[in-house]
């Protein structure tokens, strides 16, 4: 476990206060990120962020799967298991996100603490994209109701921590989505009911996933003190008492919230840190676009030279 | 209740004395015929039943014997039958004690007491008659229902095999199935929305429990200091007929004849009370 | 297999439901099902110390949904070795028969998250710089469920009961509430259909002595107004269940 002395978190509390912190921000500032598409090339979608020195890379690849019916069995797939008491959707297609923190990332990522970790991050992208506040729209993502569908699988892997972890996977995530192009099928009816489909293999013509416009991104409220910052690194993580995480998308709407850490809040704070953090998220989501377009722009004119891939 | 040893009177009182030794503490109950708690030697705690009383469950039942306390929940699923068995359906039992009713358990899988009962009530279930597997067949060789027995103790103080078995018993005489129609074309079972159908029970087999303290007191009903502290247990089935469906004695010291026949009277008395008692919480349902 | 377990077949389903022809006799000229006005919650029944065993325990039960707590504690565990702040461990687990889709018996990735969610909820209420050393291990079934987020809601309020119980030392008590958005209007204590027709979910926890709000988790899309406003509502249902919670234990001993 990291650790902190307490005059450095003094330091750092009465630095904020102030609105004043170590890189120089502003408290609502965000640090800025840079951002490449597109660069592995096994993998449907792909993206590597880096914010500041947190750095993210995402594989997305779609596979063809059953789609889940009411089945129970004691030895559930745990990651494909969903909500309890989900109703069969026998047409919706899913997404399955796993996060992987190298360890050579942060010494916190070695060993069981791994593994918690681990699980928290994959099951809140779990809960964030799978339905419709994660943007998707998985209906699209049907290919034979009923049995089979699309299923796109979101790779993380975690390649170094300066704080801020989830919001840049959740920035990665959308611009990886983007990126991915799903193969057509065509669907032929052989009689008796049945329906087979084939899988062009034209690159082409792949496809956009829909409404990965929608895909919303996070931002992580830190409070330290009485005030709260955002995009903090990992010494003022250290400092945190309390997380508040915040999903918005585009159009400013909240599609997840969940508290963590060991502090409360109190009830006014919680209402000013989602008003900013509405703001701070269609800013965000704003930035990501223009920069997205800023790299298709650049990468046609340079006829898709690449450089190198660590530096 | 004070020990005097030496010319110094040490006194202890009763609480510090049990813990101390327990054995002797009983011993002193038990030479006037009674023990700790109030009971005499073969009396069995007060137990009650609430059926019926969680909705998502196709059969349920709430039993309370003293201060064990068990639900049992019975959940209906369709699956395909075995193939040398084409009209057979499944029972499932399965004991679930978890950390919540005592600290003697561990998270993670069961323990050997679970395992035990479940394998207990799994056999009797397969070698006495209790349900007519044929009548869970919806579609032959096509459907048939499974019901899922699941135990869960939240609190334990002993005995928990006797509360197990009338739990599942009682739950599954109040079991509520819907009607259902296997579609062909689709290989798919549909169900009404209403649950109707209650299943016969062939026979009710219940149970009642002995232990056996310093070879010669009986002890029905054990809780769980009792348990601990007998040498042995004994285990009688009985079913409505009076006739003997099970008996178990695992391991322990060896017993004279007269000690188990002793027993087999307070055994049919008991599985006879427990059948009353439920009739009559059934017909005021 | 779990060798474990008695096991059944290897795969079998629920029944389809039968699609009724006649539309049931819809009462819903309200915003909800059954004529549930929107903030209404349903009637609460708590009891407090029925496991023997446990140091603590609490019995909760609103209409369907039921479900017992048992707080074992301050104990020594391997996990708490070394630390001089205590460290609460939480299990949460749905009893199979409780949902209307069987659970198996190993806890899932939801189940997990919420045992994870409950210890984050009480870990500013808990005075854990009292018990070094020591662990504070909390047990929830849920015997019957009746919307999932409800659950979770009446399981930290169930908690509270329960470790008051065991005595275990802490700042407040802290209660819970759950609501979601149907048709515009937050609406609180959903139960499972409602629960199933809408798309956002919304729980908070509180305590209502200190002000504090422990934790909030909301899924599914929401206007950022509307969720503000689902604090406010959330935290005037956290007030009156405290009265509930006082009523419980003050009249219990």
């Amino acid at each position: 476990m990291a650790l902190i002395s307490p005059s450095e978190k003094d330091f750092i509390t009465k630095g904020i206060e102030a609105d004043m912190r170590n890189d120089g921000r502003s408290r609502i500032a965000y640090r800025d990120f840079t951002i490449e598409t597109g660069i592995v090339s096994q993998a449907s979608g792909s993206c590597r962020l880096r914010l500041s020195k947190t750095d993210v890379l995402i594989g997305v690849k779609v596979e063809i799967g059953d789609i889940i019916s009411n089945t129970t069995s004691d030895n559930n797939n745990e990651q494909e298991q969903d909500i309890v008491n989900n109703q069969n959707e026998s047409d919706k297609g899913r997404i399955v996100c796993s996060v992987e923190c190298s360890p050579s990332a942060s010494r916190d990522f070695e060993g069981k603490g791994a593994n918690d970790i681990n699980n928290e991050l994959s099951q809140i992208m779990n809960r964030v994209l799978n339905g419709p506040q994660g943007g998707i729209d998985l209906k699209s993502l049907c290919i034979i109701p009923g049995a089979q569908c699309w299923i796109i699988y979101v790779d993380v892997l975690v390649l170094d921590y300066d704080g801020n972890l989830l919001d840049t996977i959740f920035l990665a995530t959308r611009a990886a989505l983007q990126n991915t192009r799903i193969p057509k099928t065509e669907i032929q009816d052989i009689g008796n009911g049945q329906l087979e489909f084939d899988i062009s293999d034209d690159i082409e013509d792949a496809e956009k996933i829909k409404g990965w416009e929608d895909v919303p991104v996070t931002v992580s409220l830190n409070k330290i003190g009485q005030k709260y910052i955002v995009d903090a690194t990992a010494m003022e993580e250290l400092c945190t008492d309390t997380k508040i995480i915040i999903a918005v998308n585009r159009n400013g709407e909240i599609c997840a919230m969940q508290k963590s850490l060991y502090g409360s809040l109190n009830p006014s704070l919680l209402t000013e840190m989602i008003r900013t953090a509405k703001d701070i998220g269609k800013v965000l989501i704003k930035n990501l676009d223009t920069t997205l377009e800023h790299e298709q722009v650049m990468a046609s004119r340079a006829n898709n030279k690449k450089f190198g891939f660590f530096i | 209740m004070a020990e005097v040893s030496n010319k110094d009177s040490f006194v202890l009182d009763a609480n510090t004395f049990a813990k101390l030794h327990p054995k002797e503490f009983y011993r002193k109950f038990l030479t006037n015929n009674i023990r700790p708690d109030g009971r005499l030697l073969k009396k069995f705690r007060k137990t009650s039943i609430n059926l019926n009383s969680i909705k998502s469950a196709e059969g349920s039942c709430v039993l309370k014997m003293g201060k064990t306390s068990v639900v049992c929940g019975i959940k209906a699923e369709v699956a395909e039958p075995r193939v040398d068995d084409p009209r057979k359906g499944y029972i499932v039992p399965n004991v679930e004690l978890s950390p919540i009713c005592s600290s003697l358990f561990k998270p993670g899988p069961p323990g050997e007491l679970a395992q035990s009962i479940s394998e207990r009530i799994d056999k009797l279930f397969k070698q006495c008659k209790i349900i007519d597997l044929d009548k869970l067949c919806i579609s032959e060789k096509n459907a048939v229902w499974v019901l899922y027995v699941d135990v869960i103790c939240i609190s334990y103080d002993g005995n928990i095999f006797d509360a197990a078995l009338f739990s599942i018993i009682s739950a599954l005489k109040n079991l509520k199935l819907p009607e259902v129609t296997f579609i062909e074309e689709e290989g798919k079972v549909e169900a009404s929305e209403e649950k109707t159908i209650s299943l016969e029970l062939l026979s009710t087999p219940l149970s009642a429990t002995y232990v056996v303290f310093d070879k010669k007191y009986i002890l029905a009903d054990p809780n769980e200091e009792e348990e601990n502290l007998s040498s042995t247990s004994l285990t009688f089935i009985y079913n409505e007929q009076h006739k003997l469906c099970g008996i178990s004695k695992l391991g322990g010291i060896p017993l004279s004849k007269e000690l188990i026949q002793d027993c087999t009277e307070s055994a049919i008395e008991r599985t006879d009370n427990l059948r009353q008692l439920l009739d009559s919480t059934m017909k005021n349902l | 297999m779990d060798k474990r377990r008695i096991n059944g077949p290897e795969i079998s389903v629920k029944p389809i439901e039968k699609k009724s022809t006649q539309p049931k006799n819809n009462k819903d000229d309200g915003i909800r099902k059954n004529n549930r006005s929107v903030d209404n919650i349903r009637p609460i029944f708590i009891k407090p110390n029925v496991i023997k065993k446990a140091n603590g325990s609490a019995y909760y039960e609103a209409e369907n949904i039921k479900i017992i707590c048992g707080v074992y504690g301050p104990r020594s565990s391997k996990r708490s070795m070394v630390s001089d702040e205590g460290t609460i461990y939480c299990e949460f687990k749905f009893a199979p028969f409780s949902c209307n889709k069987r659970c198996g018996y190993i806890r899932n990735a939801q189940e997990r998250e919420y045992s994870l969610i409950i210890q984050q909820a009480f870990l500013p209420a808990i005075r854990l710089n009292l018990y070094p050393k020591s662990s504070i291990d909390i047990y929830v079934t849920v015997l019957e469920n009746d919307g999932t987020t409800a659950c979770l809601a009446a399981a930290i309020t169930c908690i509270s009961i329960a470790l008051t119980d065991a005595g275990i030392q802490m700042y407040d008590l802290v209660a819970a509430a759950s609501a979601t958005c149907i048709k515009g209007n937050i609406c609180l204590d959903p139960d499972a259909s409602e629960e199933n027709d809408t798309n956002s979910k919304f729980m908070l926890s509180y305590m209502p002595s200190l002000k504090q709000v422990t934790h909030v988790l909301c899924t599914g899309k929401m206007e950022a107004e509307q969720s503000i406003e689902a604090i406010g509502i959330c935290i005037d249902a956290c007030n009156s269940i405290k009265t509930v919670m006082d009523h419980c234990l003050i009249n219990s001993h």
